[in-house]
């Protein structure tokens, strides 16, 4: 993931408005607030901020869900 | 509020579907690279208009390729952050400050305008040119646009107007690559959206010569040029009913800034 430190400054969460912070394990930049903590893909080292395309606390991501870590493929 | 009448598409169905055909190959033949009416002469007209300054920061909402807002970098010295629905064309523009040395001035980012990803007052001035009638929830988005703007900042909109309840049923359909057109509004109405907002217009002009120009040059383009998944037909009978609707008053173009008040 390929982000520039100053971006998280100027970004908030577009559902809540709270700062964001990167999560450099599942590339995603996450909201800090409680309860709202959408996590938000980024992909081709885009944030996708669109709450509609978020993930919500403890749901899984889209990547594990189709097959992409080794244990899923049988 | 004017109340819509006749069938229209579902109001997201219409934004997204515009942040796509404006990154189609299509609209880049149809619109020769020219994304609103009045090209960068009216975006110039703006700015002066804004009294923008070197140094400050703007965020410029459906920015699309990027136009206005490397003009704004370029020109006035201005920090800009553009902000668009669509990947592509948001990859598009990053790809764009990089061919062009300028992703120091100008950023872009992925995001929608009645939810934008950007703290409260983190901006100098916000544009949006001709982009605000494409929004299914303008009150939604008008109060992002005084949300983000510092107090005592600026917001500057060139848009599409319209007497919806005159406009010809064909020019409504998605069929049109005229979507756009669904759902512009009256001049007053923009700028009561914005003043419900909390945003106190300044300056109001009306350029309808603009869109009868652009109007004038599509046609041309649909003329001259076989132009793949494009009825030639079908858009130029929407061209002639865009510009009659011109003609009549009932569709033109409009600049329009409005002051956040300072507290």
């Amino acid at each position: 993931m390929n982000l520039d430190s100053s971006l998280l400054e100027i970004l908030a969460c577009p559902q809540c408005k709270s700062p964001l912070r990167a999560d450099e394990r599942t590339e995603e930049l996450i909201c800090t607030r409680e309860p709202c903590g959408l996590a938000y893909p980024v992909r081709d080292d885009i944030p996708v901020l669109l709450v509609d395309e978020a993930r919500r606390p403890g749901e899984t991501r889209h990547a594990e869900s189709a097959g992409e870590s080794p244990t899923a493929e049988r | 509020m004017t109340q819509r009448t006749g069938p229209t598409p579902p109001p997201e169905e219409v934004k997204s579907c515009c942040a796509a055909a404006y990154s189609s190959d299509a609209a880049t033949a149809i619109l020769g690279g020219h994304y609103h009416p009045g090209g960068t002469a009216l975006t110039r007209r703006l700015a002066d208009r804004l009294a923008l300054r070197a140094g400050e920061r703007v965020l410029d909402v459906a920015a699309g390729p990027g136009t206005t807002a490397f003009l704004l970098a370029d020109e006035y010295g201005a920090s800009v952050d553009g902000v668009d629905l669509g990947a592509a064309t948001v990859a598009k523009a990053r790809a764009s400050a990089e061919a062009t040395g300028t992703c120091d001035s100008v950023r872009f980012h992925l995001g929608d305008a009645e939810r934008l990803p950007f703290d409260d007052a983190g901006f100098d001035v916000l544009v949006c040119e001709c982009a605000f009638c494409t929004f299914p929830d303008k009150a939604t988005a008008a109060r992002e646009f005084a949300r983000v703007p510092r107090p005592g900042g600026r917001v500057g909109i060139t848009d599409i107007t319209l007497q919806p309840e005159r406009l010809d049923g064909r020019l409504r359909g998605l069929t049109g690559w005229i979507a756009c057109l669904a759902d512009a509004r009256p001049v007053d109405d923009y700028r009561e959206l914005l003043a419900d907002a909390g945003l106190h217009a300044r300056v109001v002009e009306r350029h309808d010569g603009a869109l009868a120009t652009m109007i004038d040059q599509i046609e041309a383009r649909l003329r001259a040029f076989r132009i793949a998944h494009v009825d030639v037909g079908t858009a130029l009978e929407l061209t002639a009913l865009a510009r009659d609707a011109v003609a009549r008053g009932d569709a033109g173009y409009v600049l329009l800034t409005a002051d956040k008040p300072a507290p």
